[in-house]
């Protein structure tokens, strides 16, 4: 599989979202919410952009508390966690200040992206401790999670309205999959046959690239009987492709139309 | 046209050998104004090899007489040895793959190269293998034993890494002289 980063509609909807974060039209809304079901792409596409950006980034996790976020967050911004919550707050407030002022000079978008967001939306001391960095120190606040964050953030009105945009990550569609195939795949792939991983994978990025190494597979040592369409579903007539996300089934490649 | 202190500084250290002189004698003798003799002045004393002994009055110290005596030509700086490294600056593609193993912390070169590398970067995957190959020795990644299976029907697989040790957001450097990884952020220097 070719290293290649694809830019999906998904890349697409993430970057719109950050544009409508900076052309906001309320200062305090300085929250941006990305969700949609695992296997859309939504940690890679965050992950490059914080990488590109330099942006603070955290990963949720399921007993996280106010006072641990605010460590793992003095810890990432380099400061050495205080004791006591009004302690780490007031540092975590001065350093996110220093390096959003950095990031101004260098012309860098600033953020705290929190990955699996899932587990602070339910937790309205966490909410509003996010809250409260957003607004007092002025960085937006990516939060990324898995479908249900919107809702259990519509419980807590004070931070929905501070939202500036909710991103929903889709599947792909069948563009973005013919997309996928020709830039990471290394075995040429038929129109058919790209129909049917189009299919099989239901547009998820993971079961996209699960389907690619399963053809570059069959492909590498079976080259495509007409080379210059690629690889045919009559060529892979009968191959195992990915299995099923909800039954575990195996999927096999049926044989041509 | 403004002339620095600097520029002057070794012809006012040579002028005032072993006497006490006002600024309107060095003035008249080596036909300066008061500004260029104050300015050159002022840095031989910043530089410990003249006093001022009272109001427009300098002589020589023990080590600005000593400098006349060796024949020394000043210079500006530096004054002292470099008390920190200097950090890379901008995103160059090791810094971005070192924000990129952060936030991944298990990855594969692959893994590494489709986040961290852009267009103009020249050859990424070489250029990120010998990074990952410097880290690995400086204890700064682990690879795991399990390899990631590839593709090809003779593929030997792909190597996974995992960060043990973040020791903070700028990444190290490799110092080719010293074969070691320079950290930026604690100051050490690693040999490989």
């Amino acid at each position: 599989m070719k290293p290649n980063y694809v830019k999906t509609a998904n890349h697409q909807r993430f970057m719109d979202g950050l544009d409508a974060l900076e052309e906001r039209g309320a200062d305090e809304c300085r929250l941006l919410v990305v969700d949609g079901l695992p296997g859309l792409g939504k940690t890679t596409i965050l992950s490059r952009w914080a990488a590109d950006e330099k942006c603070i980034y955290l990963r949720a996790k399921t007993e996280w508390s106010s006072y641990w976020l605010l460590e793992e967050l003095l810890t990432e911004l380099r400061v050495h966690p205080p004791f006591g919550y009004a302690k780490r707050f007031n540092a975590a407030m001065k350093a996110l200040g220093e390096q959003a002022h950095n990031a101004e000079i260098t012309g860098r978008q600033f953020a705290v992206v929190i990955d699996e967001a899932d587990h602070i939306s339910r937790n309205g001391k966490l909410v509003e401790t996010v809250r409260d960095l957003a607004d007092i120190a002025g960085v937006p606040f990516v939060l990324v999670g898995m479908g249900r964050i919107r809702d259990n953030l519509a419980r807590f009105p004070q931070v929905a309205s501070r939202t500036s945009r909710f991103i929903r990550f889709e599947p792909a569609d069948l563009k973005d999959v013919k997309f996928f195939l020709s830039e990471q795949c290394e075995v040429l792939v038929g129109d058919d046959l790209a129909k049917f991983i189009h299919k099989a994978t239901g547009g998820f990025n993971r079961e996209i690239r699960e389907a690619i190494v399963a053809v570059e597979r069959f492909g590498f040592l079976n080259p495509p009987s007409s080379p210059n369409y690629g690889l045919s579903l009559a060529d892979m007539a009968g191959k195992h492709l990915i299995n099923d996300r909800k039954s575990g089934q195996a999927i096999f490649v049926p044989g041509a139309a | 046209m403004t002339i620095s202190g600097e520029t002057h500084m070794n012809s006012i250290l040579y002028a005032l050998d072993g006497h006490c002189k006002t600024l309107s004698d060095l003035c008249e003798e080596l036909n300066l104004s008061n500004r260029q003799i104050s300015d050159g002045a002022a840095k031989l004393v910043i530089q410990g090899y003249a006093e001022r002994i009272s109001v427009g009055c300098f002589q020589l110290t023990t080590g600005g007489r000593k400098a006349v005596a060796d024949g020394c030509t000043l210079t500006s700086g530096p004054n002292a040895p470099h008390a920190k490294a200097k950090a890379p600056k901008g995103a160059t593609l090791r810094q971005r793959a070192w924000n990129a193993m952060r936030i991944l912390q298990r990855f594969t070169l692959a893994d590494l190269q489709m986040t961290a590398a852009r267009e103009g970067d020249k050859n990424p995957e070489n250029s990120l293998n010998k990074f990952c190959g410097q880290l690995v020795k400086a204890g700064y990644l682990r690879v795991n034993r399990k390899r990631v299976q590839g593709s090809k029907p003779t593929s030997n697989g792909f190597l996974k890494y995992q960060l043990v040790n973040c020791t903070g957001e700028i990444a190290p450097s490799y110092r080719a002289n010293a074969a070691a990884i320079y950290d930026h952020n604690t100051g050490e220097e690693v040999s490989l």
